[in-house]
């Protein structure tokens, strides 16, 4: 467990001092406070305005973070060749993958943490001050980007970087259009249509539970259930996807 | 005996990488044990497939076929590797970790005292030679022989029982290769064993005691490098100058016949065959300037199994591809008759 600790450091130590972060957190900064220059144009509606856009900006920069930053995790590490020095230390290949999840999670939770906070602070002093709805809002937003992450992770270690940010992104809108699509393939009353979109459903994340904008705008608090059962789908879906990833990855030979 | 630290039995490797394209056999039962305290040389032309047993040695790809331990445990087990340094053919290290970072690392992940980590990490960098200045930058901002030698201290740090070290010479400059051989004698002496692996002769003649020379996939000779030297054919070398006319008459029979500073240099394998030539250069009025025997280099042994080997492979593409050895003396001394005609002279 200390040597997945230690991976988890280290890859949280090289993802942090990556420029690319840095410039989407400084993008994803200026969008979270540009929802008050936008906000006076809505006619009474400023600070759910003002919590919508920034929560969204939010959300969409940390998919952006781990879309461009995860997706070539492990696939650099192979590319780079980095990954020989790595498995030739008495590390598993399964500590590895455990490694590099944790320390991209942890990046991105340092991330959502600095958006949050401006976020926070702009919705305190400009959107009707701080509430506790806000900060299970962000919770969610952490739970949706954890599995996301492991998504990213799956995907780079076994396809190329375009071509695993292409897939994380399409499971990402897949994720929350599923929920959907299911209610709208039920009333077809198609039996191989219901079958292949319960499929799916089942596969993909079912990332709508997570989406919990219309609490944002009505200013209602998440009820303790929709809590626990987001964070109990959270971590299930989590180890599901790194159980899989740690099979592909063991039968993989590193040229 | 002691069980031996590396062990491989009859190891194949296959790779199959595109199903339009043929599949490529990199290794063809590759046999091979390495005895603790000894530097092992691992010899072979660029493709021959050092690369990849290694790599099956480290569990970094799996055998098509055969088995073998590395420090009594299977392949890929992560229990060797805590007895194992190693340094890839191109080191790449994370790029935004400087020197000291990255030790500190690695030397965590092998369980080592945090206390003795910081003293351990200065010895191994001295001992390398990188210098002050260097340590504290990061790894992105080194030349190739830098990163060598901070691979070289990432190796040794844990105090292993076995380093495998494939082309470390490989970005160093001539200083620096000096150092590196001193270093793996040092190696040695400590009682660690040393598995080298390298295109470059001269490294693992200074260095090893036991030397396999693999070619197109399959060990083609294993021995110490005494033996070996020892053993081998030696050549007999006769510099002299005669009539060109005369050159033709007695080519037939060398391995090699070139231009010396000043007439010819021959080269024959077997005493007879030389000792004829010194005949036939004195009866045709010719000068002899030098006549003795030459014991053969490792790499002159390592040419003649490579060729052996390929010849043995494909002798119907050798012949009609390649002029036979005699064939290209008698070109070569045509040509000569030619210049020397035309009185140019080498």
């Amino acid at each position: 467990m200390i040597h997945t600790w230690l991976l988890a450091q280290n890859t949280f130590r090289e993802s942090l001092r990556d420029r690319l972060l840095s410039t989407l957190m400084f993008f994803g900064g200026i969008f979270v406070c540009a929802s008050v220059v936008v906000a006076p144009l809505t006619l009474g509606q400023q600070d759910r305005i003002i919590r919508d856009l920034g929560l969204s900006s939010v959300a969409i920069f940390t998919i952006l973070m781990i879309v461009m930053v995860g997706t070539g995790m492990v696939y650099r590490e192979i590319e780079r060749k980095t990954i020989h020095t790595i498995l030739t230390q008495p590390v598993g290949r399964p500590s590895f993958i455990l490694g590099k999840f944790l320390g991209l999670y942890g990046t991105v939770l340092v991330a959502i943490a600095t958006l949050s906070a401006f976020w926070l602070g702009v919705v305190g002093l400009f959107g009707g001050g701080l509430h506790l709805y806000l900060f299970e809002a962000i919770a969610m937003v952490a739970m949706e980007a954890a599995i996301v992450t492991a998504v990213a992770i799956f995907f780079s270690s076994i396809a190329s970087p375009l071509l695993s940010a292409v897939f994380t992104f399409l499971v990402w809108i897949s994720g929350h259009l599923a929920h959907d699509l299911k209610m709208l393939t039920a009333r077809a009353e198609n039996p191989i249509l219901d079958f292949v979109v319960e499929g799916l459903y089942l596969v993909l994340p079912s990332l709508h539970h997570f989406h919990v904008r219309n609490n944002i705008l009505s200013g209602a608090n998440l009820s303790q259930d929709q809590m626990l059962w987001g964070f109990a789908y959270c971590c299930l879906y989590c180890i599901a996807v790194l159980i899989l990833t740690v099979l592909a990855f063991a039968r993989r030979d590193f040229e | 005996m002691a069980a031996p630290l590396i062990d491989v039995r009859g190891i194949t490797k296959v790779f199959r990488s595109d199903l339009l394209k043929r599949p490529k056999e990199a290794l063809r039962g590759v046999d091979l044990t390495v005895h603790e305290g000894e530097i092992f040389g691992f010899l072979g032309p660029n493709g021959a497939g050092k690369t990849t047993t290694i790599k099956i040695l480290l569990g970094l790809i799996r055998p098509t076929s055969g088995s073998g331990t590395l420090l009594g445990q299977p392949f890929g087990s992560v229990e060797a590797r805590r007895d194992l340094g190693f340094l890839p053919d191109s080191p790449n290290f994370y790029r935004y970790l400087t020197a000291r970072e990255l030790l500190r690392f690695f030397g965590r992940l092998h369980d080592l005292a945090a206390t003795d980590l910081s003293r351990r990490i200065d010895e191994v960098l001295d001992r390398v030679g990188l210098a002050d200045d260097a340590r504290e930058r990061q790894l992105r901002t080194y030349s190739r022989g830098m990163l060598q030698r901070v691979g070289i201290a990432a190796a040794i740090l844990h105090r292993p029982r076995l380093v495998i070290l494939d082309e470390p010479m490989n970005g160093l400059d001539p200083l620096g290769r000096h150092e590196f051989r001193d270093l793996i004698l040092q190696l040695k002496s400590e009682g660690i064993t040393v598995f080298l692996s390298s295109h470059v002769l001269a490294d693992i003649e200074s260095t090893a005691d036991r030397v396999a020379i693999l070619n197109e996939g399959k060990v083609v000779r294993i021995a110490s490098l005494s033996e070996i030297l020892a053993t081998e054919e030696r050549s007999y070398e006769i510099a002299f100058e005669v009539e060109a006319m005369a050159l033709a008459s007695f080519a037939q029979g060398l391995s090699s016949l070139k231009p010396g500073a000043r007439g010819w240099i021959a080269n024959a394998r077997e005493m007879d065959e030389a000792n004829r030539v010194v005949r036939t250069i004195l009866e045709s009025g010719g000068k002899l300037f030098a006549y003795h025997p030459r014991r053969l280099s490792l790499e002159d042994v390592f040419v003649q199994h490579v060729a052996a080997s390929r010849e043995t492979k494909a002798p119907a593409v050798a012949t009609k591809t390649a002029p036979p050895a005699a064939v290209e003396v008698h070109e070569r001394s045509a040509q000569a008759s030619k210049r020397s005609e035309s009185g140019v002279h080498s």
